[in-house]
């Protein structure tokens, strides 16, 4: 039954994996030479995996502010790589299910992103590429620490395994803080949308692993999962409750946001996220019908950077508001 | 490892310097390394006053800020303020102050994950020494003399297998504690 309903609570599996060269300063000790240098070995490097030909390469220096965000809101790219944008590359492979990040925080972050609570799968992809690059670049590793990597954090398998959850009936139960306490206890954290120290938008959550030593890459993906599976189970008995508890009161709070999503003539981002829960939880209580994958494309697609990226221009708060609120109409079959 | 420059003292720090895309390892005694730095006598003090540990908190603190790493030339200073290190060296440079903080973090000391293709063989005869020992430990303690002196033997037949990079092991290992 998890299985089936999985993808009511968890949105998407992502797994992570730092990895730097053994012989060059780490990305915030290095000069610009050291910078291309990290580049030229890993594309050369991913240009003899066997799918090579389906990986993309890209350099932030040669993307616009509004592209790079766009990359940001997809999840392709981390926020922290636009720090670097003027040295950053990504190869951009799989159907951009994997990208390798050069020149982050580490000279390689290699990134699986993947729908659903398929943390383990994605965990055996990044693997596979890894070890692939592997065969091809010597990596810093210390036979005690593991992979060394620029912040201690990290050190061991280099590995962050996460998953995306709604949680939206645990955040109108005032819930999170307890759940939030559940899961340290388990080794994990939790934090919102975007990474560390962003607010929890759209009740979205992220659950990752804390620590990276002493402890197998499958241990890792295995405690996310089952810590995602309960967090899961969790929702959705919170959600019953909801109903239990007030049906219509929930219903009409939920059927009000439809109404807006479907009608609306200009939809702030911040507004656009809370809506957006709201008519995620109305489609997964059966409330209304509507196509879960097109939401979740439009969780990245309905953001400021996205909607400027296919107009092709910047665009003032008012004119993007406007447009934002047309296209989710569009997205949601309305007119 | 006796120092590579003096001879007399034992190295306790290794590093590798790249110059001009050549990588040397270097194997120093904690001496003849603050000779290398700038203002050697100053550094040399700092770091012998550090050993001895009768430095005061505060004293130690910055003490320990003014080390930096002879690979990328990172001092302990700007890791303590941005949580990032330089290089894969500095690990080993600044290895007795990130034990406790790495220990911190993650509760372990010994990396279980995955291994390099090109070391696997090596780390795993490592591992199954390590259980070849805890066998070997467990017989003696159950008073099991002669399985004890079996484990003895498989353990120096697959040490004298692996002697060079065995050896090399070893020193890394002291440095992390």
């Amino acid at each position: 039954m998890s299985e089936r309903m999985a993808d009511d609570v968890v949105l998407s599996s992502r797994v992570r994996l730092a990895r730097n060269y053994k012989d060059i300063p780490f990305p915030s000790m290095m000069n610009d030479v050291w910078a291309s240098e990290t580049i030229r070995r890993t594309s050369d490097a991913v240009a003899t995996l066997p799918d090579a030909a389906g990986y993309s390469f890209v350099r932030l220096a040669n993307l616009s502010k509004i592209q790079r965000q766009e990359m940001v809101e997809r999840h392709i790219i981390s926020r922290d790589l636009l720090r670097s944008a003027d040295v950053a590359a990504v190869l951009l492979g799989r159907e951009n299910t994997v990208s390798i990040m050069v020149n982050e925080e580490d000279h390689i972050r290699l990134q699986v992103l993947l729908p659903g609570a398929e943390v383990e799968q994605a965990a055996q992809i990044a693997r596979e590429v890894d070890d692939a690059l592997e065969t091809r670049v010597d990596y810093a590793f210390d036979d005690q620490l593991g992979y060394l990597t620029a912040c201690p954090t990290n050190t061991g398998s280099g590995m962050r395994a996460s998953q995306m959850l709604h949680l939206p009936a645990l955040t109108m139960q005032h819930q999170m803080g307890a759940v939030g306490q559940a899961v340290d206890k388990l080794g994990l954290t939790i934090r919102g949308l975007y990474g560390e120290g962003s607010e929890a938008g759209g009740d979205l959550y992220q659950i990752s692993n804390q620590v990276t030593l002493g402890r197998t890459e499958a241990e890792l993906a295995q405690a996310v999962r089952e810590t995602g599976n309960q967090l899961a189970d969790m929702e959705r008995r919170a959600r019953k409750m909801l109903l239990v508890k007030d049906r219509a009161g929930l219903e009409d709070r939920l059927m009000r946001s439809v109404g807006v999503m479907l009608y609306a003539r200009r939809l702030g981002e911040k507004e656009f996220m809370q809506r957006w829960s709201d008519v995620r939880l109305a489609g997964s209580l059966g409330l209304v019908q509507v196509d879960v994958q097109a939401l979740d494309q439009l969780l990245h697609s309905a953001q400021n950077g996205s909607i400027s990226c296919r107009a092709g221009r910047e665009m003032n708060a008012q004119e993007r508001d406007e447009v934002r609120a047309q296209y989710v109409r569009t997205a949601l079959g309305a007119h | 490892m006796l120092c590579e420059e003096c001879g007399k003292n034992p190295a306790t720090i290794h590093y590798t310097q790249v110059q001009n895309g050549v990588a040397t390892q270097m194997h120093l005694c904690a001496a003849c390394m603050a000779k290398r730095q700038k203002g050697s006598d100053t550094m040399s003090s700092l770091i012998s006053s550090l050993l001895s540990g009768i430095a005061g908190q505060q004293e130690e603190r910055e003490q320990q800020d003014q080390l930096r790493c002879p690979s990328c030339g990172m001092a302990y200073k700007r890791f303590r303020e941005t949580g990032l290190l330089g290089c894969a060296d500095c690990y080993k440079a600044f290895a007795d102050q990130l034990a406790p903080i790495l220990g911190r973090i993650h509760g372990r000391r010994q990396h279980v994950g995955h291994v390099p293709p090109a070391l696997r063989a090596r780390v795993s005869a490592e591992q199954e020494l390590e259980r070849l020992r805890r066998e070997m430990d467990e017989a003696v303690a159950r008073e099991e003399f002669e399985q004890a002196a079996k484990l003895r033997d498989q353990i120096r037949a697959l040490t004298a297998k692996q002697e060079p990079a065995g050896a090399m092991a070893k020193e890394g290992e002291t440095q992390h504690e």
